[in-house]
């Protein structure tokens, strides 16, 4: 079932493109920095929202932690998971730190 | 003259196919400039509107946040940009053949919508096949964000305790707009409500419990 409808949303946007190619868009694909596939990255939001449920985070909180893992990635940290991507626990042992909490 | 006003103090959980409810709370957005864009963990695009802030925690004070901040979640998208430029997230797409790939920097230098370009455009529809919420938002530069949900996924072993996400929202000073997953939308004021939202009135619903919390009380016993 979830693989018809996922060959259903493919066929759509082959459509859609086709339709703008036509209309004279170039075509620019974003390369990803980190384990491709929606499932993964679906998994990492996730893994977010958990850790800003479990320490009571604000929306605005929320956002900004996503950004704050973001940036430790940028700046070279790897976590443990593929594509040096931070586990759950790694994501909780974060917080204090973007929170300013370690003393 | 019948004018409709929304009340974005007060909290609310939508019933299917309330499209109608869903724009209304999106009205927000209209005139607001684009600012930039940044990708966050998980590769998740966001986009930044209206007047700039620096960001609140102590770590990420140093960069800027926008009024309103549009997280498109693991959705796909496409832009439309004023320049001709046409670009995609999907990595389920077939277009890398005949597409030239950019990575996260160069997607944030902000060359793909004009800078202070404001919405004049923000339109939910549903997209049939996967049951879901898209967006259409249409800035006065002549571009265009189309965020596309995919079907709703099986999830991994292990990830079962993991709540489930919006397919995208809107963080703005008014509150939390979630849309998603499938056909629900809601919307949590900012500084919370004293109404819950109807769908948890209605179920008596308490909020998720974190994966870890479980953890915690089995190690416990």
């Amino acid at each position: 079932m979830t693989q018809r409808l996922r060959i259903a949303a493919q066929t759509s946007l082959r459509l859609h493109f086709k339709q703008l190619e036509s209309r004279g868009f170039g075509l620019v694909k974003r390369g990803f920095s980190s384990r491709d596939g929606v499932m993964a990255r679906k998994r990492d939001i996730r893994q977010i929202e958990a850790v800003a449920r479990e320490f009571d985070m604000t929306p605005d909180e929320r956002r900004e932690f996503g950004d704050f893992i973001e940036g430790c990635k940028h700046s070279g940290e790897r976590g443990s998971e593929p594509g040096g991507d931070f586990s759950y626990g790694e994501l909780r042992e974060k917080v204090a730190d973007f929170r300013d909490e370690r003393s | 003259m019948n004018l409709n006003v929304i009340d974005l103090k007060a909290s609310h959980a939508s019933a299917r196919d309330d499209l109608s409810g869903l724009q209304a709370y999106l009205a927000q957005l209209i005139g607001q400039p684009f600012r930039f864009m940044r990708v966050s963990y998980g590769d998740e695009l966001t986009l930044h509107l209206g007047d700039l802030r620096p960001g609140r925690s102590p770590k990420r004070s140093h960069a800027l946040y926008g009024a309103c901040i549009i997280g498109l979640r693991a959705s796909s998208w496409i832009l439309k940009s004023g320049t001709g430029a046409l670009m995609v997230s999907s990595d389920e797409s077939d277009s890398s053949a005949f597409a030239k790939t950019i990575d996260n920097e160069e997607l944030e230098t902000g060359r793909f919508i004009a800078p202070d370009s404001p919405v004049f455009e923000a339109t939910p529809f549903v997209v049939a096949p996967v049951e879901a919420i898209a967006l259409r938002l249409r800035f006065a530069d002549g571009s265009e964000l189309e965020v596309i949900p995919g079907p709703p996924e099986v999830d991994e072993p292990g990830d079962e305790a993991l709540p489930e996400i919006g397919d995208w929202e809107l963080l703005s000073p008014a509150g939390l707009l979630t849309a998603g997953p499938r056909l629900r939308w809601s919307f949590e004021p900012a500084g919370g409500s004293s109404d819950p939202p109807d769908d948890q009135r209605a179920a008596g619903r308490k909020r998720p419990r974190s994966p870890r919390r479980s953890d915690k009380k089995r190690r416990r016993r």
